[in-house]
């Protein structure tokens, strides 16, 4: 029997077409090699976080066809004080027919290999093992924070299996199993909501409240954006560099879907959200239950007033708009977890792991996950919803 | 250096005597993608070599896997 010619490689534009095939398979049947190109130069020339121009792309040749896959999301890390390229592995997928071998360690070592700053935010278990047993830390998973906007609704039609297998207690599930068809639910919800509407009051710090405005349809992020940055980075711990270029590349491009929430005091800029509208299409599992993304939060972290108000801010433009039924912001860093439990955010099971490699974080071995600013539109997670 | 058997044997928390050069990841429980993925990894620090990504793929059973590692250099 003839044996299995095969290459782990290094994308390079003379793959497009095995590529476009494998991407049409798994993702999207009108992927073409063509536009596949396009997207890729385009994203490498215009995001300020591709800083040589590189997308490390790995694809796991099997007699020439693509059956495993992993890309990059370029990042810009502060990390103790410093800025390192670095990025996001993403999109990382074997064929089902050949997960029973080592593609995936293949395709995840190469890619360690020729971009060693990597890290990801990733959900699902076997990932993780792999890029642990390639010498990756998984720090923790993020915590994760649910606004119910309009309880009842959710309350409805929320799956109760979905629930537990996010990690919801087998009472609590069948607590609302049981709730179901009494209304009692809904009557929940709504004294859920009634009861974090009061708390909200009551948690908000005192003081001088910024004022708060939301751009929707079309907004740039300015220089402002960047003094905002430079005078922020050193208190926020490690994560992205948020700064006017990334705001731009990251969410501006898609004014459609994202909406900014900017906090001013003496009309200076002092922190902004970003929150994106639900998908039109949204994972079938939510049956119907719109939620919003925080995927941006930036803020003086010692300045919980300023988180809050953004919150505040956002919550209030969700439900005049009637764009969703609920909101889900994701981060592990103390202070900005303060900010969201004060608005009346409930805390649910986080299912998001942070996994970086050693190489990111330098000499330090204390970090924690507590250490880091994360915001859900970070890795692109936020495209679960 | 230990045998491959025991390398295997060590990654999937069975005895060495509990393996064959038939055994695979059809008749062994526990020997999951994820465990063949560690086992090549484990084989590389073991051997201190690198293997191929063809091989790997070649790699399905003991007695294959023993193959391999002789083309390396390995005494098995």
């Amino acid at each position: 029997m003839a044996r299995n010619e095969v290459e782990v490689v290094e994308y390079e534009p003379a793959y497009a077409e095995v590529l476009a095939d494998f991407v049409a398979k798994v993702w999207d049947p009108q992927a073409t090699a063509a536009a596949l190109q396009r997207s890729r130069e385009a994203n490498a020339a215009s995001d300020p976080s591709c800083l040589d121009g590189r997308i490390p792309t790995i694809l796991f040749l099997l007699n020439g066809a693509v059956v495993g896959y992993i890309t990059t999301l370029p990042e810009r890390i502060h990390v103790g004080g410093r800025v390192e390229p670095a990025y996001w592995m993403s999109g990382f997928h074997v064929l089902p027919e050949h997960r029973n071998g080592p593609v995936g360690v293949m395709v995840a070592r190469e890619l360690l290999r020729v971009a060693p700053s990597t890290l990801t935010l990733v959900v699902e278990p076997a990932p993780v093992r792999i890029f642990c047993a390639l010498g990756y830390r998984n720090l923790g998973r993020v915590p994760n924070y649910l606004k119910l906007v309009r309880g009842a609704e959710v309350a409805r039609r929320i799956d109760p299996d979905l629930l537990r297998r996010q990690g919801l207690g087998a009472w609590q599930v069948e607590a609302l199993r049981m709730a179901r068809g009494t209304r009692l639910d809904e009557v929940a919800a709504h004294l859920l909501g009634l009861a974090t509407r009061v708390w909200t009051g009551v948690a908000t710090p005192l003081g001088r409240r910024p004022q708060t405005s939301v751009l929707s349809g079309s907004w740039r992020a300015g220089e402002e954006y960047d003094r905002l940055w430079r005078a922020l980075s050193g208190r926020t711990g490690m994560g992205a560099v948020r700064d006017a270029g990334r705001l731009e590349w990251r969410f501006a491009r898609q004014r459609d879907r994202y909406v900014l929430v900017e906090a001013r005091q003496g009309g200076a800029l002092a922190g902004y959200c970003v929150v994106a509208r639900p998908k039109a299409d949204p994972d079938p599992r939510l049956a119907g239950i719109r939620i919003a993304p925080v995927s941006d939060l930036l803020f003086p972290p010692d300045e919980l007033g300023i988180g809050c108000a953004l919150l505040a801010a956002a919550e209030r433009f969700v439900v005049e708009q009637g764009i969703a039924d609920a909101l889900i912001a994701s981060t592990p860093h103390r202070l900005a977890r303060r900010a969201l439990a004060r608005s009346g955010y409930l805390r649910i099971p986080g299912n998001l792991n942070l996994v970086v490699h050693p190489s990111l974080l330098g000499r330090s071995d204390s970090v924690r996950l507590e250490d880091w600013w994360l915001a859900r539109g970070d890795n692109g997670v936020d495209e679960s919803f | 250096m230990s045998p491959p058997e025991e390398v295997i044997a060590r990654v999937l928390g069975v005895s060495p005597q509990d393996l064959d050069d038939d055994s695979s990841p059809d008749t062994v429980e526990g020997w999951d993608s994820l465990a063949h993925s560690t086992l090549i990894l484990e084989f590389e620090t073991e051997y201190d070599v690198s293997v191929a990504p063809g091989d790997a793929m070649e790699m399905v059973d003991v007695r294959s896997i023993k193959a391999v590692l002789r083309d390396y250099g390995v005494s098995c």
